[in-house]
């Protein structure tokens, strides 16, 4: 069906300027951080505040869609996909001015997963014809209509930018594993136990969202349906999701399971996370299909 | 890492094999046996239709065998790990020698001048990054004793518990709730065995939204009786149920239900009823004749090509489309719009067949789960946990004279977190240089 909110053409071109500008301001940031990690120090400071700047414009274009949907941009995979990446950003931003330049390289990680979730709202969709991420202007169908439709989505993008926060630091901790040469790249890159704890601290972070996203979704169900659970299968991967994570965060204190199988643990939960998201709505049937 | 919860049981004595039973039934390792084979369990199940993985994955004896075992497992850990909890919340080791503070995961040596209140300034320095202090053990051997966050200690606690708590109330739900499916159109009513009442829908209204094309909202008046008495009288509509004596009537969904006034040509005779997408409209005795119902427009149009189509959730042009069979073969497409007559041949004459209109039917779920409070209550309590668990880290910190009286040595551990404690130890470090230099 056609656009169904009327959005005047200016507003829809500043929309779309903003999405533009952000995804490649981002793209700026991501080229900046993996210069920074080859060993060119003076990079790092310079591309954390492309990411700040990129953060901002996003921001705005996350206002300009609610202003031109006429209700919270919190709706279809165009709209949560956008959250999700600025969620991200807006965390490990966060976690940058905590820890300091020590993590930069975090940034090198956690930016290119951002533009992998970029091009699921961009590329894919034009590569892959089953795969549709419209960006019309639908007003809220009535069993939407609900705050605990806010609450649900809010702790659902922060669960998952924690879940991806500790990915990208998995990531640095498995190739510092397996390439022990890593000149000028091992120097940019934190110790095995900072990151154990920063994957640790993270997954922690996006568990207890994680875990408010799934008691939301159940009290909003039993409001509108009757049932806190339905057993649809994106219910059922949020929940698998948790269990993976769950499991993560036992393993890291039996002897044994810490190390890599701790680290496969978090590869896996995001694995189980993704398909969530996106897996669920293209490959299994549900009543989530909103999209 | 330096400080674990474990289960210590008594020193030098064999463990019975009932205990060493319970202590395996408790362990983590068990525990996260059991949440991987849910999750694979649960993936597996993904990939089948839904109501077969209800029928036969998720209300099957043996997942929910590992639901119970899930629980048993959160009971004995929950249990056996409050006592070693307490002892580590409570009784910190609060004396540590040189060498252990050497051995902390972040330490540091700052150099003082030689006076005799250094521990003093520790102490103080201690305090103004916002530790608990005290002054432990006695001359040489004084160590000054600092700590934050030891709610901490009991997040895992707390966190097993509510999921604990969790699990009984659904299980408490299920085992004295219940959940059907009925409903009606305007003035039937229905009866709700389980829970000894009786549904009556006094009027359904269908309130279109301000944009057609979203789906309208209906309101449903209901007078629920038990026996006689009236015990609930309200309106229900889409996220607004009605709620009585722990039992509740949700809107789940309406349906609109197609009117036809059939007329015998040559007698005259005539008979209205409802009919449903999918019914047959039979036109003589034998049932030789019929239109299946395929589907009912309630806003008709076509494209140009002749294919019809809804334009939107307006009633406007309400318009029938099915299929006049005759015996097993198909005559063709018929499209019957409201208020057209339309006559068809059949073995017992001609019969008219015309749309007179359209009945609205509500379709509730009703349902009692007395398991709502625990779940919510977990719930919150889960979150509690989880927060306590991830969010407040506790943190000691320890400082002692130096060996040589000139300095001052700090050490610092956490519970499963380093990763702030050199900032801390940092901070402490340059609180006790300031107030050694203005001395
Ligand atoms: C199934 C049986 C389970 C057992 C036997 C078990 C056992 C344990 C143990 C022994 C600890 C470490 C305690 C400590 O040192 O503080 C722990 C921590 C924890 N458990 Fe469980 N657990 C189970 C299930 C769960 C589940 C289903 C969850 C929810 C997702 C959960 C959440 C946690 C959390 C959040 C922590 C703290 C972890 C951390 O601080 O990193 N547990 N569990």
């Amino acid at each position: 069906m056609a656009s169904l909110i009327e959005v005047s053409p200016a507003l829809l071109l500043l929309e779309n300027v903003l999405f533009m500008g952000a995804a490649l301001i981002y793209l700026a940031a991501t080229l900046g951080y993996i210069i920074y990690v080859r060993g060119q120090r003076e990079w790092g400071s310079f591309s954390a505040m492309v990411l700040k700047i990129a953060f901002i414009i996003h921001t705005a274009f996350i206002a300009v869609r609610g202003y031109n949907v006429e209700r919270l941009p919190f709706v279809g995979h165009y709209e949560f996909g956008n959250l999700f990446i600025w969620g991200t950003a807006l965390v490990y931003i966060w976690t940058e001015w905590r820890l300091k330049e020590k993590f930069y390289a975090v940034g090198a990680f956690i930016t290119p997963l951002m533009m992998f979730y970029f091009s699921y709202l961009t590329i894919i969709p034009s590569v892959i014809p089953a795969i549709v991420v419209s960006r019309v202007h639908r007003p809220l169908p009535p069993v939407l209509q609900s705050n605990w439709l806010s609450v649900h989505v809010a702790t659902s993008v922060f669960g998952y930018a924690g879940f991806t926060l500790a990915f990208a630091a998995a990531m640095i901790w498995l190739i510092k594993h397996y390439v022990p040469a890593l000149g000028a790249l091992g120097r940019m890159f934190p110790t095995h136990e900072a990151l154990d704890e920063y994957i640790y601290r993270s997954a922690g972070f996006g568990f207890l969202f994680h875990t408010a996203m799934i008691i939301s979704g159940a009290i909003w169900a039993d409001i509108s349906w009757g049932r806190y659970w339905g057993w649809d299968p994106k219910e059922m991967w949020s929940l698998i999701t948790w269990f993976v994570f769950a499991v993560y965060l036992h393993a890291r204190f039996t002897r044994g399971w810490t190390g890599k199988r701790a680290i496969a643990l978090i590869a896996l939960g995001w694995v189980a996370m993704l398909f969530t998201w996106v897996g669920v709505a293209w490959l299994l049937p549900g009543i989530h299909a909103f999209g | 890492m330096t400080d674990t919860i474990n289960a210590k049981l008594p020193e030098n004595k064999p463990e019975s094999p009932l205990q060493q039973t319970l202590r395996f039934f408790g362990s983590m390792q068990f525990g996260i046996f059991l949440l991987l084979l849910l999750a694979v369990i649960s993936a597996y199940a993904t990939l089948q239709e839904m109501e077969q993985a209800i029928d036969y994955i998720y209300s099957s004896w043996w997942y929910l065998s590992i639901l119970s075992f899930i629980s048993l497992n959160l009971l004995l850990c929950t249990v056996q790990r409050i006592r070693p909890m307490f002892r580590l919340a409570f009784q910190p080791s609060k004396s540590s020698s040189i060498a252990d503070i050497r051995n902390m995961p972040a330490h540091s040596e700052v150099p003082t001048k030689m006076h005799s209140d250094q521990l003093d300034t520790a102490a103080q320095a201690f305090k103004s990054v916002g530790l608990r202090v005290s002054v432990e053990g006695a001359g040489a051997g004084r160590i000054v004793f600092g700590e934050r966050g030891r709610l901490g200690y009991f997040g895992s606690f707390v966190t097993h518990l509510s999921l604990l708590v969790i699990l009984l109330g659904a299980l408490y739900g299920v085992v004295t709730g219940y959940e059907v499916t009925n409903g009606g159109w305007i003035d039937s009513s229905f009866v709700v065995q389980e829970g000894g009442f009786e549904v009556h829908m006094t009027d359904i209204r269908m309130v279109q939204e301000e944009n057609p094309v979203m789906r309208p909202r209906v309101y449903t008046d209901v007078t629920v009786r038990r026996g006689e008495e009236v015990i609930a009288q309200d309106t229900v509509s889409i996220n607004y149920p009605v709620r009585f004596g722990g039992n509740t009537i949700y809107h789940s969904t309406f349906l609109l239900f197609p009117v036809f006034r059939l007329t015998d040509v040559k007698t005259g005779e005539s008979g209205t009823s409802r009919f449903m997408e999918g019914d047959r409209i039979y036109l003589d005795a034998q049932r030789t004749t019929y239109i299946n119902i395929v589907k009912f427009y309630t806003n008709f149009s076509m494209h140009p090509d002749g294919t019809p189509y809804n334009i939107d959730y307006r009633t406007d042009r309400p318009v029938v489309g099915g299929v006049l069979m005759r015996g097993r073969e198909t005559v063709g497409n018929v499209l019957l719009p409201r208020n057209k007559a339309q006559v068809f041949a059949t073995p017992d004459g001609d019969v008219e067949v015309m749309l007179t209109g359209y009945d609205l039917a509500t379709v509730f779920s009703v349902s009692k789960n007395l398991g709502r409070p625990f779940l919510f209550g977990g719930s919150l309590l889960l979150l509690l946990g989880l927060y306590m668990s991830f969010f407040i880290t506790p943190e000691r910190y320890y400082a002692s004279k130096g060996e040589n009286d000139h300095s001052l040595l700090i050490g610092g551990r956490g519970y499963r977190s380093r990763l702030f404690l050199a900032s801390t130890l940092q901070r402490i470090e340059s609180e006790i240089k300031r107030r050694e230099e203005a001395k």
